[in-house]
């Protein structure tokens, strides 16, 4: 076979293959997009309100303090100007942690899916996710409830900014908040879907830090395939304290200017005095807990 | 500060709308090829990639081909922010029993994307973009900020490990 007829032939198994992923709801995509855009453009306004001193900050020393629980691992002096101090830190929680924990608190009538030759659970603990969130640990499965074919996910993030119903709701959805108690909120965004449905549950909590919950499920409706009070016992679970203590402190970059996504997805890193911040330790894993 | 969200004229929420109707579905498919079918790591990328197109709407004189720009983010969004293989892997497998497909388009589904799965970063998003998106050398190069001489040397060396994962089975794929 030529190398055009192989490529000709790559090219048509690729279109096959790719006609076989079905995309999700477009309100779906739409009001995620919205939401998403709106955080982005806030961020640029900051972004340009701070500017100024900014630029100030970068021409500036190089001074910095370390945040609690970190430590200098790795001062690297470079031949140029560019000098990066790596932090890392003491005690990140495990991906085994969140995905055994995570599975414990599932109610008995999620039926998590048989392997398909492969594991069921993944997780990933302290990884970078784009340019939205700044640390996270998670669990996720894919699952039966009642019948219902449902994708769940917890997470436990720093974000660099709180999801609040303040952000906005797109046609059609909904955003509700509650008080837990002790500085707390439950925020849960609905989100319109004509063939499925999706909610999302942010326990958020003093310090920046949230325990997020999103339950897919592929039949429309205005209730999740958990009950209320399964998902509070999902979000409040004392076992995640331990995650949540342990997550990376904020980066606070001098002068506010925004850490920047680099080296493949693997760091953040302070443009304005070269720390740069690795994904402490990131572990992925796939299991049949 | 001003409020990005208070000029009704910076964003046409109509506009948008279509463009994520008419390109939502292309853009999820090809985030389920570079990721080798990680779907909820597709339908992250997908996300991303439009909040930052909906970020730029009320700017889009700026952006002479919305359909490609989108896809040049998605790609460069994949390359820079992708999770570890084991993600992937497990993505790919609980895909087997997610959606209903005649099996010989799974078969060629899972065994397509594991050979993917083998590739960098880089060498998936050239073969993506070369025979799914049908790009020519030079936007492929210019995608992802590559040499054309670059993304031929990549495409050419991709194919032949796609060649050598999938063995007797390319052959008949390519065949058939």
């Amino acid at each position: 076979m030529s190398l055009h007829e192989e490529s000709h032939s790559f090219a048509a198994d690729l279109h096959d293959t790719a006609l076989t992923f079905d995309a999700p709801n477009t309100e779906v995509l739409y009001s995620h997009a919205v939401t998403g855009g709106r955080r982005i453009k806030r961020r640029w306004a900051a972004q340009g309100a701070l500017g100024a001193l900014a630029a100030v900050a970068v021409a500036g020393s190089l001074a910095f303090s370390l945040a609690p629980g970190t430590r200098t691992h790795l001062a690297k002096p470079a031949a140029t100007a560019s000098v990066h101090r790596t932090v890392t830190y003491d005690g990140p929680v495990s991906g085994e942690y969140m995905l055994e924990n995570f599975k414990a608190l599932l109610p008995t009538d999620v039926k998590i899916d048989p392997p398909h030759g492969g594991a069921t659970l993944t997780g990933v603990s302290y990884a970078i996710y784009g340019t939205n969130s700044g640390w996270s640990a998670e669990a996720y499965t894919t699952a039966t409830v009642n019948g219902q074919r449902v994708g769940v996910s917890l997470s436990v993030d720093r974000p660099n900014y709180v999801s609040t119903c303040a952000l906005g709701v797109p046609r059609g959805g909904s955003c509700t908040t509650t008080s837990l108690g002790g500085g707390a909120t439950l925020v849960e965004y609905e989100w319109p879907v004509d063939m499925a449905s999706q909610f999302e549950f942010y326990r958020n909590l003093p310090g920046g830090v949230d325990v997020h919950l999103t339950v897919r499920g592929d039949r429309a409706g205005n209730h999740p395939a958990l009950t209320m009070s399964q998902i509070l016992a999902l979000v409040t679970a004392p076992v995640w304290d331990k995650a949540l203590a342990d997550l990376p402190a904020a980066i606070d970059c001098p002068s506010g200017i925004q850490p920047q996504n680099g080296g493949l997805g693997l760091y953040w890193v302070c443009t304005g005095d070269g720390r740069l911040f690795p994904n402490a330790g990131a572990t992925n894993i796939a299991t049949n807990l | 500060m001003s409020n990005p969200d208070s000029d009704p004229s910076a964003v046409d929420p109509e506009d948008f709308h279509a463009f994520v109707a008419s390109r939502g579905t292309h853009l999820y498919r090809t985030a389920c090829l570079l990721t080798s079918g990680d779907t909820p790591l597709a339908e992250d990328l997908v996300q991303e990639t439009l909040s930052r197109m909906y970020a730029r709407w009320g700017r889009r004189g700026r952006i002479e081909n919305p359909s490609g720009y989108a896809q040049t983010v998605l790609v460069n969004a994949f390359i820079s922010a992708r999770r570890k293989s084991s993600t992937e892997r497990a993505g790919v497998e609980a895909l087997a029993g997610q959606v209903a497909v005649p099996r010989a388009d799974l078969t060629l589904r899972v065994t397509l994307l594991d050979a993917l799965r083998q590739l960098s970063a880089q060498d998936r998003a050239v073969l993506v973009l070369r025979y799914w998106e049908d790009r020519s050398v030079e936007d492929t190069a210019a995608a992802l900020k590559l040499s054309p001489s670059a993304v031929r040397s990549r495409s050419m060396r991709a194919l032949a490990r796609v060649r050598g994962q999938l063995g007797a089975d390319f052959v008949e794929f390519a065949e058939s």
